[in-house]
C-alpha cells in the first residue's frame, strides 16, 4: 500500500472522538492544522460568534505523528463524527491524508476504511481571546455535564459566579429558581482563584455543547469576567496546555 | 432649528444593535394624536377607556425591537418651576382643541376633528402608568428622569451608555444630546396638517459636533439660539428672530448676555436661569438600559383582557418581541474580543 503523506494513529478512539465531537457540536466545517512541533490544533468560531472552540493535541498523544509539514486542512466534522462514531473501543485509528482525501482507518481484528473529501484549510494560530479574567475555578470534569442538565430543569440561562467562597449556578427566574453551589471545601472544587469576585450569565443551550470533553480530561478551568465572555478549559491528563478550550460569549443585555 | 440644522436620513436597519433613549411623553403624545379613529376619536375600551397610547407604546415599541433597536423609555420627572407657564398654556390649547373637536365631530366634519383631535391629546396619569406597566412586562427598560426625560436622555447618549437620544424635539440636542434620532416613533407615513397628502417619513439623525461645526459655534451658544428661537420654557422665542438671524446674532454678541443687550427678552423666565438648566439639568446615572425576558402570559392578559387589544394580533406581537429579544441579548457575540 502506499504510504499517506500524512499519517496519524491513536491507540485510543476515545480521545479523538470526543474531541471531534466537541468540534461537531459548534460548527459543521472547522480547519485543522497538523504541525511537527505542535501537534494537531482546531479553531473553530461558530456562526453566530457566540462560541469558539480551540484543540490542541500534542503529537505525544498520537502513536504515530508523521507530519512532514506544517499544513491546514478544511473538514467537515459532522461526516468525520459519524465515521468516528463506527470505532470500537479497542480499535486503533488511523488518519491518513493523501492529497485532498483522508481515510479513516479503524484497525481492531479486521480492518476498517472509510475516506472523506477534505477542503481548502484556512490558516490560524492557537490563541487566547483579549479577556481579562478576574476569578476562575478548577472543578471535578465530570461533574460539569451533570451541573448543566441540573440547571435546564430550571431555565435556559444561567448566571455564574465565583468569589472567594464558591463557584455558583443559578438559572430561571419568575418560574422559581434553580441553584448549584460549589464551595471552596467540596471535594469537586480543586481550587478557586479571585482577583475581583465576577458574575455573568451565559445560554445553557450553548453550556451543553461544551461538555463533551468531560469524557477525556480529568480537571475544568472555568474562568470568568463580570459580563464578558467564558472560558471553559478541559486539560488533557498530565499536559498543561493541550486539552478542548471554549470561549462562550455573555448574554449581555 | 430645523433649517439650521444638519440632519441626515438613517435606515432603520442601520439602528441594529443600538440603544437609543426615547423620551417617553414626546412619544406617547404622538401616540395619542396619531392613533385615532376616522372621526378623530382615540382607540377606546367598551367602557370608554383610551388606548391610543397603550397600542402605540405596544406595537411601535415590538417593531423597534424587531429591527434590531433598543429602545430605552425616559419618564419625565418634576418639571421645572418655571415651565408651570408653559404647560398652562399647552393645556389651556389642549382644551380649546377638544371643544372645537367635539363640535366638528357633532358637525360630521371629519377633517377638522381629525385635526383638532390630534392637538387635543391630552395623558392621564393612568395612561403613563399602563405605558410604564407594558414596557415593563416587554421587559424594555425604563427610566425615570428626576426632571426632564430629554435631559436625561441626552445625559445617557453623552455618557455613551446609550447611542443616541431619540425624540421629535431638538431640545434633546441644547441638553447636550451628542446624536438624536428624529421620527422612531412615528409610523412610516403621516398625514400634512389640513391636506389630504401623506407625506413618507423616515428616521434621520444629527450629530451635536456636525451642528456645532457647522455653525461655528458653541454648545453654550446653541443653546442661545435655542433662546432665541423659542424652547420648551419660552414657546415661540423671540418675535422676528428666525434661527438664521438668531446664529449671526448669537456669533456677533459672543454670548447670552451679549445678546441680551441687543433683543429685549418678553418672557417671565430668566434667561441665564434657562441657559444654567440646559447646560447642568438634573439627571441620574442611577438606571439600566439592558432588556429583560419578556413576561408573555402577563402582557397578553394585560393587553387583551385589561384593554381589548385583538388576542391573535398580541399573540403575533409577542412572538415577534420573544425572537427579538433571543437574538438581541447575544448580539455582536464573541467578535470584540477576537
Amino acid at each position: 500500500m502506499r504510504m499517506a503523506e500524512f499519517s496519524l494513529s491513536l491507540e485510543d478512539p476515545k480521545l479523538i472522538k470526543s474531541v471531534v465531537e466537541s468540534i461537531e457540536s459548534l460548527v459543521e466545517e472547522a480547519s485543522i492544522k497538523v504541525d511537527p512541533e505542535e501537534g494537531f490544533a482546531v479553531r473553530a468560531l461558530e456562526t453566530a460568534k457566540t462560541a469558539l472552540v480551540q484543540v490542541l493535541l500534542p503529537r505525544e498523544v498520537f502513536s504515530k505523528f508523521e507530519v512532514p509539514e506544517r499544513r491546514f486542512f478544511g473538514v467537515n466534522f459532522t461526516e468525520l463524527a459519524r465515521l468516528l462514531k463506527r470505532a470500537k473501543p479497542s480499535d486503533v485509528v488511523h488518519l491518513e491524508i493523501e492529497g485532498t482525501t483522508m481515510a479513516v482507518r479503524l484497525v481492531g481484528d479486521y480492518t476498517r476504511r472509510f475516506t472523506m473529501r477534505l477542503y481548502g484549510g484556512e490558516e490560524f494560530e492557537l490563541r487566547p481571546l483579549n479577556v481579562n479574567f478576574t476569578a476562575g475555578a478548577r472543578i471535578v470534569s465530570s461533574e460539569f455535564p451533570r451541573i448543566v442538565q441540573d440547571l435546564k430543569v430550571k431555565g435556559s440561562e444561567v448566571t455564574l459566579s465565583i468569589d472567594r467562597e464558591s463557584v455558583r449556578f443559578s438559572a430561571g427566574a419568575e418560574g422559581g429558581e434553580g441553584e448549584i453551589s460549589l464551595p471552596r471545601d467540596s471535594p469537586v472544587v480543586l481550587d478557586i482563584w479571585v482577583d475581583e469576585p465576577a458574575r455573568s450569565m451565559y445560554s445553557l443551550a450553548f453550556l451543553e455543547k461544551m461538555v463533551k470533553p468531560a469524557a477525556i480530561s480529568d480537571e475544568l478551568s472555568i474562568q470568568l469576567a463580570s459580563d464578558k465572555p467564558l472560558k471553559l478549559f478541559y486539560a488533557l491528563p498530565g499536559f498543561s496546555k493541550a486539552g478542548v478550550t471554549y470561549y462562550l460569549a455573555n448574554l449581555s443585555l | 432649528m430645523r433649517g439650521i440644522v444638519p440632519a441626515h436620513p438613517i435606515d432603520l436597519v442601520d439602528l441594529t444593535g443600538r440603544k437609543i433613549a426615547l423620551d417617553a411623553y414626546n412619544a406617547m403624545y404622538q401616540f395619542m394624536a396619531k392613533i385615532r379613529q376616522p372621526d378623530g376619536s382615540p382607540l377606546m375600551t367598551t367602557w370608554g377607556e383610551i388606548t391610543s397610547v397603550h397600542s402605540g407604546i405596544f406595537y411601535r415599541t415590538a417593531n423597534l425591537l424587531a429591527i434590531g433597536m433598543i429602545p430605552v423609555y425616559v419618564f419625565d420627572g418634576e418639571p421645572p418651576a418655571f415651565k408651570s407657564a408653559t404647560i398652562a398654556e399647552r393645556e389651556e390649547r389642549r382644551r380649546e382643541a377638544r371643544e372645537l373637536w367635539l363640535e366638528a365631530r357633532e358637525a360630521g366634519n371629519l377633517e377638522e376633528a381629525r385635526k383638532y383631535a390630534q392637538q387635543a391629546g391630552w395623558l392621564t396619569e393612568d395612561m403613563v402608568a399602563d405605558a410604564k406597566e407594558i414596557l415593563r412586562l416587554m421587559g424594555v427598560p425604563v427610566v425615570q428622569a428626576p426632571s426632564e426625560g430629554e435631559a436625561q436622555a441626552a445625559h445617557m447618549a453623552d455618557r455613551g451608555d446609550v447611542w443616541a437620544a431619540g425624540s421629535q424635539d431638538y431640545d434633546s440636542l441644547l441638553f447636550g444630546a451628542p446624536r438624536l434620532v428624529r421620527n422612531l416613533t412615528l409610523s412610516g407615513r403621516r398625514k400634512l396638517p389640513g391636506r389630504k397628502e401623506y407625506a413618507e417619513i423616515s428616521p434621520e439623525v444629527i450629530e451635536l459636533g456636525e451642528v456645532l461645526s457647522s455653525l461655528g459655534i458653541t454648545r453654550e451658544q446653541l443653546v442661545v439660539v435655542g433662546l432665541l428661537v423659542g424652547t420648551d420654557y419660552n414657546p415661540g422665542g423671540i418675535k422676528g428672530i428666525g434661527p438664521k438671524r438668531a446664529v449671526q446674532l448669537v456669533k456677533r454678541a459672543g454670548t447670552l448676555e451679549g445678546v441680551l443687550r441687543e433683543v429685549g427678552w418678553p418672557f417671565d423666565v430668566d434667561p441665564t436661569e434657562l441657559l444654567e438648566f440646559f447646560l447642568n439639568p438634573p439627571v441620574t446615572d442611577d438606571y439600566e438600559v439592558g432588556l429583560s425576558p419578556p413576561s408573555e402570559e402577563d402582557l397578553l392578559k394585560f393587553m387583551v383582557e385589561g384593554h381589548q387589544f385583538s388576542e391573535s394580533r398580541v399573540s403575533k406581537t409577542l412572538a415577534m418581541v420573544r425572537e427579538a429579544y433571543k437574538r438581541l441579548r447575544s448580539a455582536g457575540g464573541l467578535e470584540e474580543w477576537l
